[in-house]
């Protein structure tokens, strides 16, 4: 198979380069590369300039205001992106949300949604998982009952990235209890700030706040904020999780990590990291960037389509291996700062609660442990698993 | 395509070597002559196909799956790049042409005893009359055994670097043959003062235009071993759903399923590295290539005992028999990830190129 980057993707990388190195905030990509989560409001110039110039959503068709880019340069894209410290935004809205209704919603929906979300003026955050829902997903027992040209949705969400800032949430909801679990789930736009909806944040042992508990009682919310046709939410959960299939290479992120390893092994060499240590950090680097080399090349067969029906087994092994290698990275960075990652960092600004701390300390701990839920969202790795065994084996 | 048609050739192969013949060279050399698969990589001035690259890991790929017993690495792809550089004029057109068509198979001898995988040779060739006397050892020569001769790496004196190709019914040579533990057949060879002809030194060369060579034999290696490794995948995952334990079948328990999908990711991913190498191949500068090669390396024998250790165990007891060829992928990468450098020699070279 002859795949590499044509002269075209590399003057479009080129033109990324430039773009990021010109508009991206400084102090944005320094919170960014030490790893905690930006805030909506932090985010939002930044997302403002990517609408100006027509790429705030690298991966919508080009009619509802997406970029309109070939999946070679939605990659490149991504990979620039992670090189520079450019924080992701909006997450929940342009890739999940917003894909949904490009695809499925009416145009009245898209008409209401599209164009703000690309705006950064809306945001989404995504009700999936339950209490008793988890990687059993269809099980889950939140109800839509249909009211006149309203649906009353009653029940609870957990793990709900973003929900503490965002505008609306795409909910899968039951709303047929007589068919199989699959066949009676619907996905309906809910407002975040309609009667019902409570939001209780949930501390993570990354120290960032990320991730909510949203407890939803009897909220009405119009008819036609039910995407598609009705008892069609599991094919839209589906198509939504596959959307972005090498999405979960994290390649950016890994690149990343991996571009500035060998200058954080200088700098503690000259606080005293001995050099047989080090030598062996820069040989797990060098691991590291070769399964990182492979990992790109499994997302470029995928985008090239190589692997015909066996895609989704392929997707969740990168996503498997995506998230192992980030926490390798994030080990790896661990390690070479040795004892300095112990101080626990302010979450809100990185600011080191001990003095003569390094920099690059902070977000250490954070982000290495924020790579564990890689293992867990989106399908666990176990998930994972036996969707390849049942793709390829069974 | 020619994979669908290698793969049928080679289907018989280990039923074949069960039977004891399919050894290196003889009748499985003139069948791999007739199929062209010798000429792939000899350029068309010398009779050859002028293939490229990419065939040719398709062909060491299907062989590694068959578990062939042919030094194709050796004797074609080496063997071939070599003279192709260093032979010329008349020569190098002879000799190309006997070993396109199957009538000569050469061994090239690279290493020494005592030296790991440096190819900077010890063996010394000075002038004797009109030709040239060889002294030293080299080891480890695959496909030596049944070999017509060797290609010889020795020092001219003042660091040049001469190819010799010295003919294994010379008297003065003292050839151990032996088996690998894959049952491939080797040599090592003792060189005591060897009188050589004048035509005997096909040319002078450097360790740098050896090591591009020895690269594409490299990236055929992985080809052959990613080919076998994947077929272990396979047949891993047959024999569990036609095992019967606890009353059915071995391929319903997760933990087992679970394990057959890491050695298949495993698998795929040093696929996903060759591509990478191919690409750089292609288009990349020496260093670059080299970089793709040892990463590509590296990869692939970082999780090959993994994987095919994993194959025997999940079998139980029918793995760990000569008779099932499951084992035999085993053996055969466990020879394969110390032919032309191990993981560590190449990690430290993917590490010297990336500065």
């Amino acid at each position: 198979m002859k795949l590499a980057f044509s002269a075209e993707d590399e003057a479009f990388r080129a033109e990324v380069r430039s773009f990021l190195a010109a508009g991206l905030p400084p102090g944005l990509a320094r919170r960014e590369a030490a790893g905690f989560h930006n805030k909506r409001d932090t985010v939002h110039p930044w997302q403002q300039k990517l609408y100006a110039r027509g790429w705030a959503a690298p991966n919508w068709p080009a009619e509802f205001g997406g970029a309109g880019w070939s999946p070679i340069q939605r990659y490149i894209f991504e990979l620039e992106c992670g090189l520079a410290n450019a924080p992701e935004y909006s997450l929940i809205a342009m890739s999940m949300a917003g894909p949904v209704l490009c695809r499925f919603g009416s145009p009245e929906l898209q008409h209401e949604f599209l164009e703000p979300m690309l705006k950064g003026d809306c945001w989404f955050c995504q009700g999936f998982s339950e209490p008793q829902a988890g990687s059993d997903l269809a099980s889950l027992r939140t109800r839509a009952v249909r009211d006149g040209d309203e649906y009353v949705i009653t029940g609870q969400k957990i793990w709900t990235t973003d929900a503490h800032m965002a505008d609306y949430m795409i909910c899968l909801a039951r709303t047929d209890a007589e068919v199989k679990p699959q066949a009676g789930l619907s996905m309906i736009i809910m407002p975040m700030d309609a009667l019902g909806v409570t939001v209780r944040p949930i501390d993570t042992i990354d120290g960032d706040a990320h991730v909510n508990e949203v407890f939803i009682e009897d909220v009405r919310v119009p008819a036609h904020y039910l995407i598609g046709e009705p008892n069609s939410g599991w094919t839209q959960a589906k198509y939504l999780l596959g959307h972005e299939r090498t999405h979960n290479a994290y390649l950016g992120m890994l690149r990343r990590y991996l571009a500035r390893i060998p200058a954080l092994i200088d700098d503690e060499l000259c606080r005293g990291l001995p050099a047989a240590e080090a030598g062996e950090y820069r040989r797990r680097h060098a691991r590291l960037a070769i399964d990182a080399d492979a990992l790109e090349w499994s997302v470029l067969r995928v985008l090239a389509g190589e692997e015909g029906p066996a895609l989704g087994a392929a997707a969740s092994a990168i996503s498997i291996r995506g998230a192992a290698y980030l926490l390798r990275a994030a080990d790896l960075e661990m390690a070479i700062l040795g004892p300095q990652v112990v101080p626990r960092f302010g979450p809100d600004d990185g600011a080191p609660l001990v003095a003569g701390a390094p920099p690059a300390a902070a977000g250490r701990t954070t982000q290495y442990l924020y790579w564990w839920a890689a293992t867990i969202f989106g399908g666990s790795d176990e998930i994972q698993r036996n969707i390849i065994w049942s793709t390829l084996f069974r | 395509m020619l994979r669908d048609s290698a793969r049928r050739y080679l289907a018989d192969d280990f039923a074949t070597r069960r039977r004891g013949d399919g050894a290196a060279g003889g009748a499985g050399w003139r069948g791999y002559a007739d199929l062209g698969w010798l000429a792939l990589l000899a350029p068309e001035d010398a009779g050859g196909l002028g293939g490229d690259i990419e065939d040719v890991l398709i062909l060491a790929g299907e062989m590694g799956r068959a578990l062939s017993l042919q030094p194709y690495i050796a004797s074609a792809v080496l063997a071939t790049g070599l003279v192709d550089l260093v032979a010329a004029g008349q020569q190098r057109l002879d000799l190309l042409g006997a070993m396109a068509s199957g009538d000569r198979r050469f061994a090239p001898a690279l290493y020494e005893p005592g030296r790991r995988y440096r190819l900077e040779p010890e063996v010394r060739a000075v002038t004797s009359g009109a030709g040239y006397r060889l002294s030293g050892a080299k080891s480890l020569i695959a496909g030596g055994a049944g070999a017509d001769g060797l290609l010889v790496t020795a020092l001219l004196g003042d660091g040049v670097v001469g190819l010799f190709l010295a003919a294994m019914e010379n008297a003065a040579i003292f050839p151990t043959r032996y088996a690998t533990i894959d049952d491939g057949d080797a040599a090592d060879v003792r060189f005591e003062q060897v009188e050589l002809g004048p035509d005997a030194l096909l040319g002078i060369t450097t360790i740098d235009a050896i090591e591009d060579v020895l690269d594409e034999a490299r990236l055929a290696l992985c080809a052959d071993t990613l080919g076998a490794l994947e077929r272990a995948v396979e047949i891993t995952a047959d024999y569990l759903k036609t095992r019967t334990q606890f009353g059915q079948p071995l391929a319903n328990f997760q933990a087992l399923q679970h394990s057959v999908v890491e050695m298949y990711i495993d698998a795929d991913s040093i696929r996903s590295s060759l591509y990478n190498a191919i690409a750089v191949f292609d288009r990349g500068a020496r260093e670059d290539r080299r970089r793709a090669v040892s990463s590509c390396w590296v990869k692939t024998f970082d999780a090959a005992k993994g994987i095919a250790g994993m194959a025997v165990h999940l079998h139980g007891g029918i793995g760990m028999t000569t008779e099932y060829p499951v084992g035999h992928y085993l053996r055969r990468v466990m020879v394969s990830e110390r032919s032309f450098g191990d993981v560590e020699h190449h990690l430290a070279r993917y590490m010297e190129l990336a500065g």
